[in-house]
């Protein structure tokens, strides 16, 4: 593949950013650290300016479907307003001002909680459905899991059993611990690897 | 009828068109049928008119038409032969005398003629010198009763050179026959010779004899002149294959595989497997006791109405907090909180969505609470958008709590949101002044005196992490574990993320020094650290809630299972009949 003189120049500019960035995490000079702080700086600042893009993009998308009547224009409308709304009154009063804190605890915060509560009615159900849909020794398993954690995790009125807590415990910490760390192990893994084909320039994600 | 493809540009005519009607190419040959005799015709080797126009041109420009001749002399021995020197015409009957007979060698044309410098020219045979060769002598000695030439054919068959230059050929001097000529066979002066007998092969080539001028005369034809097409104008174009002109309908091949039965069997799975891979697979509709819709409507009544029995009668329902021996690590983080220096901030992240706040709120404020107590000075931040709001919605209901008011930029710093996802916080980490250098409030928070002290991120007394993400809590730890900050590092997570940091707690050394996990490790830290606190009035409901889960799991399970054991030993005796 030939490489044109653009995707080298980023291909350079990110195998240079990314050596100064890890080397600053072994090598604790004023140079180097101050390189990298700035480097981070600029990658902070970044995605900031990408955030607001993506707001502004957000607007646009929706004033489009506003404009032109498509269907669910009116959530559209909504969204539009709120967001200008919420702009508003933020930029105005500020983020810990009085009506930006009662836009967040009494608009923002119980939709969202509304949200999680419909799903613990959703999981309950597939709970008491599952043996319905799928019966097997795993299922089982399975669900024996799912009452010994939450067993476990509750104090019953009246009654305290310490094997509840144990065996929740033991669970938790082995089990669930075991594959935790198959996962972060994993996780440390792919990390490597894909840090090493960014700074070798095998991978160029910036370039496309 | 069948349409006529153009050879020149590929295009399909109507069968009737005589030139493309795209590019004015002809589409049928001059000439349709073409025996040997047209062949002759059309290349113009028999054609009496053109035989004379040659022979003419020959005759009237013999000077010119002989100065190749001459060019092959060399100057010094440019001389003009005898014929060249008199007016008289072309000695036509002596350059075929030549030609018939080249052993002569005295027809007046120049000896190296054919001589280029190259060819080794046969040497010139003298009066005493036998006229034919030895090996057609030794031949003659061999087989009395042939004649020469009958010896010379036989030799012929063996060496295939001689044959290829057999100057004895009449077509080869057809271009010099004179004006009204007609062509005729050379009077063979070797009339008592018989006939050659050919190879097969030499047979099949034909084109020598079909060529060549028969016996009798032929008429002449006009010529033909190309009148469309690129080549219009041009006389005695070869027509194009008649063959490609015509679109043939295609030999129909069997496509039919000769495959057994076993590999159709498996050619026919694969397909089957290919075809079903974009296709959803149907999930077959179960009958219930009841319709879905009712059944969810029941569960979310009975939870809702266990909670709402919890607030409207809280002494119905009385739960004892859990010992803080079930959460060593929990144990751990108090302990860590208890040795802070108040002298030196705390750094708290609170990174956690408003829909988990129930639990992390709880989570959280325990924690807070305990530093509440401890009057240490606090710097807030966070790495979600909202998560600013968050923080102060739980510094006033801790503040509501213990009846502590914590004041903006004395008590707390909120640095609020830290964009960049990893870069953001590994820019804080490094250098928290410089990355965050204001509140929200917009005030300069490393001027103020609770806060001049912070230089790095070791200057933090405690650093706690409140989330609900495993990303943000591993994202935490290890940038912070990377700059190997000597504050004590106290995770207060939810139950679904305790898995994923226990690993931390546990190596050797440790990565973090204390863990908080779920509402009933809240409830278990802050029966310690603050008591008592307002956690007991969520944690009552979340026992009460979940325990009618489990009762609601274990009943549905085994009404459930039994329907389907019935309904499936219903389905195999209704198998068992249909196999009677």
């Amino acid at each position: 593949m030939k490489l044109s003189l653009k995707v080298t120049l980023y291909t350079a500019i990110a195998i240079l950013a990314g050596l100064i960035v890890l080397v600053g995490y072994f090598i604790d000079t004023g140079f180097i650290t101050d390189l990298r702080l700035q480097l981070v700086n600029w990658a902070i600042l970044m995605a900031a300016i990408a955030v607001i893009v993506g707001v502004i993009n957000l607007l646009r998308v929706h004033w489009n479907r506003l404009k032109t009547r498509q269907n669910g224009w009116f959530y559209s409308l909504v969204m539009v307003v709120c967001l200008i709304g919420t702009l508003i009154i933020v930029a105005y009063f500020g983020p810990a001002s009085k009506p930006s804190m009662f836009l967040f605890n009494y608009v923002l915060s119980p939709l969202e909680m509304s949200l999680m509560g419909l799903l613990a009615v959703v999981l309950l159900m597939a709970g008491v459905t599952l043996l319905r849909k799928r019966l097997s020794g795993y299922t089982l398993l399975f669900l024996g899991v799912v009452v010994l954690i939450i067993l476990g995790s509750i104090t019953i009125p009246g009654i305290e059993i310490q094997a509840l807590q144990d065996v929740k415990n033991w669970i938790a910490q082995t089990w669930a611990g075991a594959g935790a760390r198959g996962i972060l192990l994993g996780i440390a893994l792919g990390t490597m690897a894909t840090g090493i084909r960014i700074l070798l320039g095998v991978e160029r994600p910036y370039s496309d | 009828m069948a349409n006529i493809k153009c050879p020149m540009c590929g295009k399909t005519n109507p069968a009737d068109r005589e030139t493309c009607q795209y590019c004015e190419a002809r589409l049928r040959p001059v000439f349709p049928e073409m025996s040997d005799e047209e062949i002759s015709k059309l290349l113009g080797l028999d054609d009496s008119s053109k035989k004379g126009e040659i022979s003419k041109d020959l005759n009237s420009s013999s000077d010119d038409s002989l100065d190749w001749l001459y060019q092959i002399v060399p100057e010094e021995k440019a001389e003009e032969p005898d014929f060249m020197q008199g007016d008289e015409e072309l000695p036509l009957e002596r350059f075929d005398d030549w030609f018939n007979h080249p052993e002569n060698g005295d027809s007046g044309l120049p000896k190296n003629l054919f001589d280029d410098g190259d060819v080794q020219t046969a040497p010139t045979p003298t009066g005493d010198e036998p006229l034919e060769p030895d090996w057609l002598l030794k031949m003659e000695e061999n087989s009395p009763g042939l004649s020469p030439h009958e010896l010379e054919t036989e030799a012929g068959d063996e060496e295939s050179s001689s044959e290829s230059l057999d100057f004895h050929s009449d077509h080869l001097l057809i271009w010099n026959a004179e004006e009204g000529d007609t062509i005729r066979s050379e009077p063979d002066n070797r009339e008592d010779l018989q006939g050659a007998d050919l190879p097969s092969w030499l047979e099949a080539m034909k084109p020598v004899s079909a060529l060549s001028p028969a016996d009798e005369d032929i008429p002449l034809g006009p010529i033909s002149v190309e009148g469309a097409g690129p080549l219009a104008g041009l006389e005695g174009v070869i027509p194009a294959e008649p063959d490609i002109a015509y679109s043939r309908k295609p030999f129909n091949f069997s496509v039919k595989l000769q495959v057994s039965d076993y590999q159709q069997a498996h050619a026919a799975l694969l397909e089957n497997l290919i075809h079903a891979e974009g296709k959803a697979s149907v999930i077959s509709k179960k009958e219930f006791f009841a319709p879905k819709n009712v059944l969810r409507s029941v569960l979310a009544l009975l939870l809702i109405l266990s909670i709402l029995l919890t607030f409207i009668i809280p002494g119905l329902l009385q739960v004892n907090a859990p010992g803080l021996q079930n959460f060593p690590s929990a144990w751990a983080a108090y302990q860590a909180i208890e040795k802070i220096s108040l002298e030196k901030p705390v750094l708290f992240a609170i990174d956690y969505q408003p829909g988990l706040s129930a639990e992390m709120d709880a989570v959280a404020g325990s924690v807070l609470k305990h530093l509440y107590s401890k009057k240490a000075k606090i710097v807030l931040v966070t790495t979600q958008p909202l998560g600013l709001m968050q923080a102060e919605r739980l510094l006033s209901r801790s503040s509501q709590e213990t009846g502590i008011q914590y004041l903006p930029s004395q008590d707390y710093a909120n640095l609020g949101y830290i964009p960049g996802g990893h870069s953001g916080l590994l820019g804080f980490i490094a250098d928290p002044r410089r990355v965050m250098p204001f509140a929200v409030d917009g005030s300069a928070v490393w001027q103020q005196p609770a806060f001049q002290v912070v230089n790095d991120i070791s200057s933090f007394s405690s650093i706690i992490i409140a989330t609900e993400d495993t990303d943000k809590a591993r994202n935490w730890i290890e940038q912070l574990t990377s700059y190997a900050t000597p504050a004590p590092i106290i995770m207060a997570v939810s139950a679904q993320v305790e898995p994923v940091v226990a690993p931390y707690f546990h190596a050797s050394p440790s990565k973090i020094q204390g863990i908080i996990p779920g509402l009933a490790g809240a409830m278990a830290y802050e029966s310690v650290a603050y008591h008592p606190g307002g956690i007991i009035q969520t944690y009552t409901p979340f026992s009460i809630v979940g325990l009618l889960a489990v009762i609601m799991i274990l009943f549905g399970s085994v009404f459930n299972g039994f329907a389907t054991v019935i309904s499936l030993q219903q389905k195999q005796e209704r198998n068992r009949g249909d196999g009677k």
